[in-house]
């Protein structure tokens, strides 16, 4: 962790998002405190933790939706809660968003989900803005749904137009709060591969929340771990290298799903503890 | 001459079986409006290009090279006018090729190509969502009746919260006057549309009817004094300067109010409000503004409608029942009516439009992340707006009886 700090240090031009002391509260209702981490440029940045320990609030606060109670959040090395409410605006611009949810406009079809914010943001016109959006639409798969309206599609395909939206001004930072939640295992995959295809090809940072222990260990470079009942971040570091040296509990949580997906094996006639070691072994061998 | 190499250019160009489009310059979706037409059009001339004319079959280029040779900086604006153009020529029958572009830009076309085939959906789904048009039920407002007995006692005071509201809606409405607020003009379209010819059946009726009802109550007192030809004179300035915006006011709360409410409500339980912010676009701007907007030009329209709607009914009363003639009724009406009257209406109604919109989408947008919550957002939208229009009307009526008017 300090190696990963000490390279941080060095090349500071490298920190897409940088968070000092930040706390995170609703009024006096404290529910992490005391973060410190960077986020490295072009990196996709896991937040693991348990349910309810405060990754959609801590988002929350990196996105500019939710003032920390205390700290900084740095984009650039420029405070963000300190700057003017149009400075935000600004910063927010190079920032796309896929919420839980999807969170598209209900009155705006797909097309004019991706377009709104290209009308006020670029000089395109109309035609070029279509076509953006049908090709944001295209690369989430929604290639023909650009005239359908947000009720009229299911939770997976809400959920790839919001990817789509949040792309469509070709942010440098992405945020995705647990993109593949309430998706089949196959679309989840296929998720993943997607983000780490754009990321990629479009070298965007991705910060992302996820309970997924396949997406974790697919896409991520490095991740957090907030704590729920020390309501602080406990490890930092890759998901391999918190398997192998993490704090306990750290390594329990990556072990976690690994037992899950042991229990199929056991299932089929395997012994556990052999399992166990089966499925750790390439973790632990990369 | 850098100023050259930096504009958007797309070269197109035929090579034996070939049609080879080079992209150079600076391509960016940030690009000033000038630049932006000029990106356009070179993206319009290779698409014509594309889909020029009925060569014979043999003479056609057979396959799309896409290039980048002096490309400085590309984003979305250019990949999607190479997606198009791909499309466009793989409809035509051509093949299409991605080899002379850089790595990445390639691979974000070939992503969407690789998508495209597949998850589309089928024609008839298609002709089918364009009939159906995307004419969506919105959420009805419940009963005003219900509402305004069931919870009149329990009115909520102003808070800070609320005064903070329209203190930030009043510096919305300034950048709005100087050009400056993303200001969603199709919502106050919507607005018109709604508060206009959706709302004049109900107007009709309930004013019309008031109007028989203050006519009838009032011809019973004046016939004790042998006046009932002051019927008109009563009716129409009752009408005109307190009713006519009073009933308009507590329609617009029970239809109008009710649904800002409901529809930002559930644009907050559903993160839709949050999309708008991460986009840096300010809620107040995008959708409180030209609700409010929206009212404060409506309410005024449909209150001397209203108005007309109650004479009407008086003078149904007087001429048909009480046997005043239409002439004297009509002379009656007019010379107890002034110019002073009118305006103080109007004020009443433009006062109720705020109240009613600025409660409507205060209520909406302060409601919690969940379906209950835009239930009670709704139910308190419509109660605080009708608290709201009658304490207002009672301190407009007391200013303009100090300076007696
Ligand atoms: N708007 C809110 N007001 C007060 N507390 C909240 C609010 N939203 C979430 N919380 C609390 O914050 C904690 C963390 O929530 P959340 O960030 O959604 O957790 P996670 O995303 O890790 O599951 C929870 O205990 C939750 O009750
Ligand atoms: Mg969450």
């Amino acid at each position: 962790m300090s190696a990963a700090e000490r390279q941080t240090e060095a090349r500071e031009g490298g920190v897409a998002i940088r968070a000092e002391g930040l706390t995170v509260s609703y009024g006096p209702k404290i529910i992490q405190r005391d973060l410190n981490f960077s986020v490295r440029r072009g990196d996709v940045f896991v937040i693991m933790g348990g349910s309810g320990c405060g990754k959609s609030s801590l988002m929350r606060v990196l996105m500019g939706l939710l003032p920390p109670g205390a700290g900084r959040v740095l984009y650039g090395g420029e405070d963000f809660w300190a700057a003017a409410s149009a400075r935000r605006a600004e910063i927010m611009r190079r920032v796309g968003v896929l919420f839980q949810s999807g969170a598209l406009w209900s009155s705006r079809t797909l097309a004019e989900n991706v377009t709104l914010p290209l009308e006020y943001y670029t000089a395109l016109p109309p035609r070029a803005r279509r076509s953006i959006a049908s090709l944001k639409l295209a690369q989430v798969g929604l290639a023909g749904f650009e005239d359908y309206y947000p009720s009229e599609i299911s939770g997976g395909m809400k959920k790839r137009a919001g990817l789509a939206r949040a792309l469509a001004l070709d942010p440098e930072i992405v945020f995705f709060d647990e993109p593949s939640a309430g998706l089949d295992p196959l679309s989840a995959a296929q998720l993943d591969e997607l983000i780490l295809e754009l990321r990629d090809s479009m070298g965007m940072t991705v910060i992302m929340v996820t309970h997924e222990l396949p997406s974790i260990f697919a896409v991520a470079d490095d991740a957090v771990f907030l704590d729920a009942k020390l309501r602080t971040l406990t490890a930092q570091g890759s998901p391999r290298e918190l398997l192998r040296r993490g704090p306990a509990e750290v390594a329990r949580f990556l072990r976690r799903g690994k037992g899950a997906e042991d229990e199929t094996t056991e299932d089929a006639g395997g012994d556990a503890p052999d399992g166990v070691r089966a499925k750790r072994a390439p973790g632990a061998a990369i | 001459m850098s100023n050259l190499a930096e504009t958007a250019l797309l070269e197109t160009e035929r090579r034996g079986d070939m049609l080879v489009v080079t992209a150079s310059g600076v391509w960016s979706m940030r690009a000033r409006a000038a630049e932006a037409r000029n990106m356009n059009r070179s993206g319009e001339t290779a698409l014509a290009a594309l889909s020029s004319g009925p060569e014979s079959a043999s003479s056609a280029p057979r396959v799309l090279e896409l290039r980048a040779d002096r490309l400085k900086e590309w984003d979305s604006s250019l990949l999607a006018l190479f997606a198009e153009l791909a499309d466009r020529a793989r409809q035509a029958g051509m093949t299409v090729d991605y080899a002379g572009l850089p790595e990445g830009m390639a691979r974000l076309l070939a992503l969407a190509d690789a998508k495209r085939e597949g998850g589309a959906p089928s024609a008839s789904g298609q002709a089918g969502k364009n009939a159906s048009g995307g004419k969506k039920a919105g959420p009805e407002p419940a009963g005003l009746l219900e509402l305004v007995g069931g919870k009149t006692l329990a009115v909520p005071g102003l808070t800070l919260a609320a005064l903070n509201f329209i203190g930030e809606v009043t510096a919305g409405f300034g950048r709005f006057c100087i050009g400056r607020a993303a200001v969603n003009s199709r919502d106050m379209w919507r607005v018109f549309r709604q508060c206009g010819v959706d709302a004049l059946a109900i107007v009709s009726l309930t004013s019309l009817l008031l109007g028989l009802i203050l006519a009838f109550v009032s011809s019973l007192q004046l016939r004790a004094f042998g006046a009932e030809i002051y019927v008109s004179a009563l009716v129409s300035v009752s009408m005109v300067r307190v009713m006519g915006p009073v009933l308009t006011g507590i329609v617009l709360a029970g239809r109008t109010g009710a649904s800002f409410a409901a529809i930002i409500g559930s644009m907050q339980a559903n993160e839709e409000v949050d999309a708008l912010i991460t986009f840096g676009l300010d809620p107040v701007d995008f959708l409180v503004l030209p609700r409010v907007l929206g009212l404060a030009v409506m309410t005024p329209l449909l209150t001397i409608y209203a108005d007309v709607m109650g004479i009407l009914g008086g003078f149904l009363v007087g001429t048909l029942m009480m046997d005043i003639s239409p002439s004297a009724y009509w002379e009656n009406t007019l010379a107890n009516m002034s110019l002073s009257q009118i305006w103080i209406g109007l004020l009443h109604a433009l006062v109720f439009g705020f109240v009613v919109s600025i409660t409507g989408c205060y209520q909406g947008l302060k409601a919690g992340r969940n379906v209950e919550a835009v239930g009670q957002a709704t139910t308190a939208a419509v109660v605080n707006s009708i608290v709201g229009i009658i304490v207002s009307t009672s301190v407009i009526t007391i200013m303009f009886t100090a300076v007696s008017l």
